[in-house]
């Protein structure tokens, strides 16, 4: 790629071979550019211009300029980029700055110096023009260089700085004026803080420097340059130009420069080719003077040419490159030799070359130096010159002139004009030719002279032609010096308008921008003109209405200056201080009215609102005004700052004098309402708005609530007392509030919360509704009375009157009241009138006058007694006569007699309360007699009887009792009982007792009782609950019989049969013993003795065996039968027990089944004992089979053993006795053997194994012995 | 030399009929019906076993046995207790714990 673009910059040839070669396509891109935007490229300086296209071409990745071509030529954007990437846009601020320094040193000192300083718009502007401006940094930096130089002078001078670029899009960011940070380099920080204003983050350039600029789109080259311009700064374009263009733009720039003009070149750049227009200003600065030369600004734009021109001024270049080229040699010296002499001149007819020598034909013309070739010709000459000059312009084609005769035709010239028609700029070469050599002609002239002499009158007439002709030359020739000087004049004239129209056309542009800009910044005006004058109507109607109300207010209102003095007053102002106009206004207020207005507060005040600039509100003074005498004003004030600086305050003024009157009277009234709210014996309190907030509270309210101020005071009474919501209270102030109408409660319970409890109180209250002065209610009055005492003590007295009348007259009690000293019947009750057998007309009659049969029994004298002492009287079941119908019946009666006494104490009444008990007294007459009956019975009794009641407190022991006890019924009452108890039973007691009084059942124990001797004495102790119908123990009644004799004799009996089986066991043993050893002997001699032995012997067993028995019913007896529990076989036991039973009774067949697994924890010794008595019994009671079954099984831990006979039965009757102790089935008996006690041996031993024992029998079929016993024994729980 | 039984028995009767079946069995058989000194006793007859009644007068067979089980002379002779079922267990109860 980048081989290929330096093949292209070396234009190899062979490297193009598209139909168009590589110049070619160069043309055609800057024909592209030209005609978009109107700058020729051509001349530029090639080599950067192809760098730059390359540039492009690399950037978008083309290889050959022909593709870019094709590409240039399709898109338009990239002409565009094309063209400003041409235009290098390199510059900053204060771009080499030491020559800044020099220019500002130097050169703007001299050029303001030619300035005439005059004030306001000078005539005379200094004029800048800055050629090739592009974004504009050089353009502010030299204005700046100029603010910062002439300072503060800056205004008297008016500048203009034109400043243009060809580029459009940076002349359009010069104008803006906006750089962002990185461009801002080069530029002093004070220099950034003067020149620019920070916007978002960009900077602008400030207005004041901005105004000196004027940007405008301008090709130098091609558009007319400005005019008078003072200082030319050019310094980045010409170094992209080739010298042709920049001589060109030499011309322009000497052109527009003022004769005392500077240029001011870039740092690589020198005025080269042009130093006949500049002279430097110093030998390394690159700014130049301008030169007083006389050439002419010639418009040269080359719009026509687009051949590649090589520089004129190649003869400076070429002189050594020719110098071994032989034929170019003898070429000049042709040329110079025999070549005719002639100049070359430009379209202005200049001179730039003379060709030979024209010393003949052309000299200085005296006068200011010129090249023109029209003022060097010689005298002749000239006007042909000129002729052939215009002719060739004309024509584009050689002109010659033959046979003119010059210095007076001594000599004959001719010269022919050739337009050099290829040439950048219009030349044209002059050949002059000296017609010497041409005879005929001056021969023709002396033969004309000659032939003049011929004749006189053709000589005079010839003479006078020529006189004429010369004439006519003569004036030919001035008028074409007047022509030609009016021509030049019109030429200069045509330039300045054409630069004053450029100047113009560029303020038009900058006018253009402008435009736009105010076109918009006036609609913004518009916008805005639109809100003021919105704003105007409202201000004038809210002026309107200001003063509206400054003159209709009541209220005075001035509006004072700063110094107080009055700017205006209204009317009411005038009226209220009796004051007229013209003494107001214009005159400070403290002076109004003889200094009657200096009141020192309000000095103070106003000179506080100067000077801190603040509102004055509600202030309020008293003073004595001169005329209206003492007022109360309440002075508002506000200061108005003004625009223009001056500060008025408005001063409004408010007589308050009757209102503070009335303030007072009601602060004092509001005050008295509070003090008797306060003082109120009732609880009073208002409540505020529908939340009811409580507003204002006495004393008396919240300490009924039972609450402290703070805590109810501003809060919603139903927040305070939360104990009322549910009461109906908010129900009932909903209704007031909302009716209006007032509630009055005359007694009412509430529940208060007081002290931390709900407490029910009566309240009477009134609810007052609070009405607005518009009728509308805001809230509620409450006033409350407490009067629970009074409800209470009242209902109290209600409930009592009640009661006393209820007693009255429906007692069951006779009751009478007998008023006054008579004992007049006052009150007699139903029940009184019914027991006297008399009617209701008895109430009003003196008692004894009614019922005259009490006299002679002392009831007269009795309540006579109790009338005048006063002492009441009872009676107890005292008989009373009464005739009742005639009849004297006796009655019994219990009555009190009890002094009535008035509220002062006096007695004026007896109260007779009685009631008849004559029934009653029979019947407690029979009771007693019942009871001492009994009593005397308890008493007589030998056992020892108590009472208790249902709580188990004795309420009686009889006479028995105490005796055995030795105490009284007091002492055995209170500790006695317990204490005489045998220790060793009194706890058993103490148990046994409390399950009976708990269960209500009797309670029967064997127990020692301790005589008064100190003796033990054995008891059966027997107690029984006495219950009432629904089966409540009423009471207990406790025998207790002494046993005493019987238990010695029991043990006594126990003990004896004990020692006597023992005793006989010993016999027995020895008698067993010595048969044993009789048997020994016997069964060796005699087998018949043998065999009595053996009988002997068995009666003995038997005998032993039923002295056991015995001793077994003993110890049962004295609860002495131990258990000896082992882990046994039960298998093995009943095969034992089996084992004894067939061996005794051979005759029979046991049967066996079923079989216990497990080990069982029981007295093995015991349960076989039952075993064989069941097993013995079944083979004794079934002398007629010979077949018992034996099964045994275990079942829910539980063993059960079934034995079977086919027996004689037992009968139904008998079932339930077999297992009593010495019971014998009658028959049975008769026909076997034994005690009848084996059974009851069984049954207990079954029994303490907690085992139970039954039988299933048929009389004659047989029986079933079963008993059940657990495996596991556990010990009988009590 | 017969090994010696002897028996304290208050019932003459039973100490004649043990004797003769003891006899019998080929042993030495001494009696006595109380027992004052059983260490005396024993050291007269050197008994190999000795049968006691529980209610022998004087001492009674409990403290006999005491007596006999504290000499150490006389405390390796096994005695064989005779006395009511009933009684016995809770007596034999009583000795173990008395350490016999």
């Amino acid at each position: 790629m980048l081989n290929d673009a330096l093949n292209i910059i070396s234009t190899n040839e062979d490297a193009m071979p598209a139909k168009f070669s590589e110049e070619e396509a160069f043309k055609n891109i800057f024909q592209l550019l030209r005609l978009k935007h109107g700058v020729d490229f051509t001349y530029y300086k090639q080599t950067t211009i192809r760098r730059r296209i390359l540039r492009r071409m690399v950037i978008l990745k083309q290889e050959k300029i022909v593709e870019y071509l094709q590409y240039i030529e399709k898109n338009n954007v990239e002409v565009d980029t094309l063209f400003h990437d041409l235009l290098i846009p390199v510059t900053s601020f204060f771009r080499d700055p030491e020559i800044f320094e020099s220019l500002c040193k130097t050169v703007l000192p001299e050029l303001v110096e030619n300035i005439p300083v005059t004030t306001g718009t000078s005539a005379n502007p200094l004029r800048i023009w800055i050629v090739g401006c592009s974004t504009g940094q050089e353009v502010y930096s030299i204005a700046i260089c100029l603010h910062e130089y002439l300072s503060d002078k800056v205004s008297q001078i008016k500048i203009q700085i034109f400043a243009t670029d060809i580029s459009e899009k940076s002349i359009g960011k010069a104008r803006s004026g906006l750089y962002d940070k990185g461009e801002m380099d080069g530029l002093t920080d004070g220099q950034v803080q003067q020149f620019f204003t920070k916007i978002n983050g960009t900077y602008q350039v400030k207005k004041a420097i901005r105004d000196m600029c004027v940007f405008a789109c301008h090709n130098f080259l091609k558009d007319p340059p400005f005019a008078k311009i003072d200082l030319i700064s050019c310094r980045n374009v010409l170094i992209y130009m080739e010298p042709f263009l920049q001589k060109k733009a030499f011309t322009t720039f000497h052109y527009s420069l003022k004769p005392k003009g500077y240029l001011w070149l870039g740092k690589s750049k020198s005025v080269g080719s042009a130093s006949d227009y500049f002279v430097p200003l110093g030998p390394k600065e690159k700014i130049y003077s301008r030169k007083a030369f006389p050439g002419k600004f010639i418009n040269t734009a080359s719009t026509h040419s687009e051949g590649i021109l090589r520089d004129t001024d190649y003869g400076l270049r070429s002189n050594k490159k020719r110098k071994d080229d032989f034929q170019k040699d003898a070429d000049d010296i042709l040329l110079l030799k025999y070549t005719p002499p002639g100049v070359i001149v430009n379209d202005q007819y200049d001179i730039v070359q003379f060709r030979g020598s024209t010393g003949d034909f052309l000299e200085p013309a005296p006068g200011k130096a010129s090249l023109n070739v029209l003022k060097m010709a010689r005298e002749g000459l000239s006007f042909e010159i000129r002729n052939a000059l215009q002719k060739a312009k004309k024509t584009k084609a050689s002109v010659s002139k033959e046979n003119i005769p010059l210095n007076n035709g001594k000599k004959i010239v001719s010269l022919e004009v050739i337009p050099l028609l290829n040439s950048a700029d219009l030349h044209f070469l002059i050949l002059f030719k000296d017609a010497a050599f041409a005879p005929g002609i001056t021969g023709a002239g002396k033969d004309l002279k000659n032939l003049a002499g011929l004749t006189q009158h053709e000589n005079i007439r010839i003479k006078k032609l020529e006189k004429d002709l010369v004439n006519l030359r003569e004036d030919m020739r001035s008028i074409t010096e007047d022509q030609e000087a009016a021509n030049e004049e019109l030429q200069s004239a045509n330039e300045e308008l054409l630069s004053g129209s450029e100047e113009l056309q560029s303020l038009n542009e900058e006018l253009e921008t402008g435009k736009e800009e105010s076109q918009s910044t006036n609609e913004e005006l518009v916008t805005v003109n639109q809100e003021l004058f919105d704003r105007n109507e409202q201000y004038n109607e809210a002026r309107i209405y200001a003063e509206a109300i400054v003159s209709t207010i009541h209220e005075p209102l001035i509006v004072i200056d700063r110094g107080f003095r009055i700017k205006s007053a209204n009317q009411s102002f005038y009226k209220n201080f009796s004051i007229s106009e013209q003494d107001t206004i214009g005159k400070t207020l403290f002076e109004l009215q003889n200094n009657g207005w200096d009141i020192p507060g309000l000095r103070r005040q106003l000179l506080k609102i100067q000077s801190e600039n603040e509102k004055l509100i509600s202030w309020e003074d008293t003073y004595t005004f001169p005329l209206v005498g003492k007022r109360t004003i309440c002075f508002n004030a506000q200061p108005v700052q003004k625009e223009n600086g001056e500060g008025l305050i408005l001063l409004a003024m408010e007589d308050i004098t009757h209102r503070a009157h009335i303030q007072l009277e009601r602060n004092e009234l509001l005050h008295r309402f509070q003090n008797l709210v306060e003082k109120a014996p009732v609880a009073i309190c208002l409540l505020r708005g529908k939340d009811y907030v409580i507003e204002v509270i006495n004393e008396g309210m919240f300490e009924m609530w039972d609450r402290t101020l703070e805590e109810v005071l501003n809060k919603p009474a139903f927040d305070v007392l939360t104990e009322l919501r549910d009461q109906g209270f908010k129900e009932l102030l909903d209704n007031v509030y909302n009716t209006g109408e007032r509630l009055i409660m005359q007694e009412i319970p509430i529940n208060l919360k007081r002290k931390g409890k709900l407490e029910n109180v009566f309240v009477k209250f009134v609810y007052e509704p609070l009405r607005e002065p518009d009728g509308t209610i805001s809230g509620i009055m409450a006033l409350a009375h407490e009067i629970t005492e009074q409800v209470l003590s009242r209902k109290k007295i209600e409930e009592s009157e009640y009661r006393y009348h209820n007693l009255v007259h429906t007692s069951a009690s006779l009751i009478l009241i007998l008023k006054g000293e008579d004992l007049v019947i006052s009150v007699a009750n139903d029940s009184m009138l019914q027991s006297l057998g008399k009617g209701k007309d008895l109430i009003g009659k003196p008692l004894l006058t009614v019922l005259p049969e009490i006299i002679e029994q002392g009831l007269g004298d009795l309540l006579h007694n109790v009338f005048t002492t006063g002492e009441s009287s009872y009676g107890y079941e005292v008989p009373v006569y009464i005739m009742r119908n005639g009849k004297m019946e006796l009655s019994y009666y219990t009555y009190v007699y009890a002094a009535q006494r008035d509220l002062i104490g006096e007695i004026d009444g007896v109260s007779v309360i009685a009631t008849e008990v004559t029934p009653q007294a029979e019947f407690n007459k029979k009771i007693k007699e019942s009871e001492a009956h009994f009593r005397q019975v308890a008493e007589l009794m030998p056992t020892k009887i108590t009472n208790a009641d249902a709580a188990g407190g004795v309420t009686y022991y009889n006479k028995n009792w105490l005796d055995f006890a030795g105490m009284d019924f007091e002492k055995l009452k209170d500790f006695g009982y317990h204490s005489i108890m045998h220790p060793g039973e009194l706890e058993e007691f103490k148990k046994r007792f409390q399950i009976a009084f708990e269960t209500g059942t009797d309670l029967e124990m064997e127990m020692r009782f301790m005589n008064k001797d100190g003796e033990y004495i054995w008891h059966l102790n027997r107690a029984s609950p006495v219950k009432d119908e629904s089966g409540q123990v009423k009471m207990w009644i406790g025998a207790t019989t002494d046993i005493h004799n019987q238990k010695t004799k029991e043990d006594t009996k126990d003990e004896f049969i004990s020692i006597a089986s023992h005793e006989l066991k010993t016999p027995l043993t020895i008698a067993k013993a010595y048969i044993d050893l009789l048997q020994i002997n016997l069964q060796k001699t005699s087998k018949e003795d043998y065999n009595y032995a053996q009988k002997a012997a068995e009666s003995i067993d038997r005998l032993n065996g039923l002295i056991g028995e015995l001793l077994d019913v003993s110890k049962i007896q004295n609860g002495k039968l131990g258990l000896k529990i082992t882990e046994f076989d039960f298998n093995e036991m009943i095969s034992t027990a089996i084992e004894g039973i067939q061996y005794a009774s051979p005759n029979h067949t046991i049967h066996r089944s079923g079989i216990i697994k497990p080990l069982v924890k029981r007295d093995k010794e015991r349960l076989q004992q039952v075993v064989i008595n069941l097993l013995s019994n079944a083979v004794k009671y079934s002398p007629n089979a010979n077949v018992v079954d034996i099964h045994i099984a275990e079942k829910n831990g539980e063993v059960t053993v079934a034995i079977k006979d086919k027996g004689i039965g037992i009968s139904k009757e008998n079932v339930g006795k077999i297992f009593e102790r010495y019971y014998r089935e009658e028959g049975r008996a008769t026909h076997f053997q034994g005690l009848g006690i084996g059974l009851y041996i069984s049954y207990e031993i079954v029994q303490r194994h907690n085992g139970t024992l039954w039988v299933e029998s048929k009389l004659h079929k047989g029986s079933t012995f079963y008993f059940k016993v657990p495996i596991n024994y556990e010990a009988k729980k009590l | 030399m017969k090994k010696c039984v002897l028996i304290f028995d208050d019932d003459i009767e039973m100490l004649a009929v043990s004797k003769i079946i003891l006899e019998r069995q080929n042993y030495r058989v001494e009696t006595r019906v109380c027992c004052d000194d059983i260490i005396k006793d024993i050291a007269e007859v050197n008994p190999g076993m000795i049968l006691m009644d529980l209610r022998i007068p004087k001492i009674g067979g409990e403290q006999a046995t005491r007596l006999a089980k504290s000499e150490k002379a006389t405390k390796d002779i096994p005695i064989i207790i005779f006395q009511p079922i009933q009684k016995l267990s809770m007596q034999v109860k009583e000795r173990m714990q008395m350490g016999f």
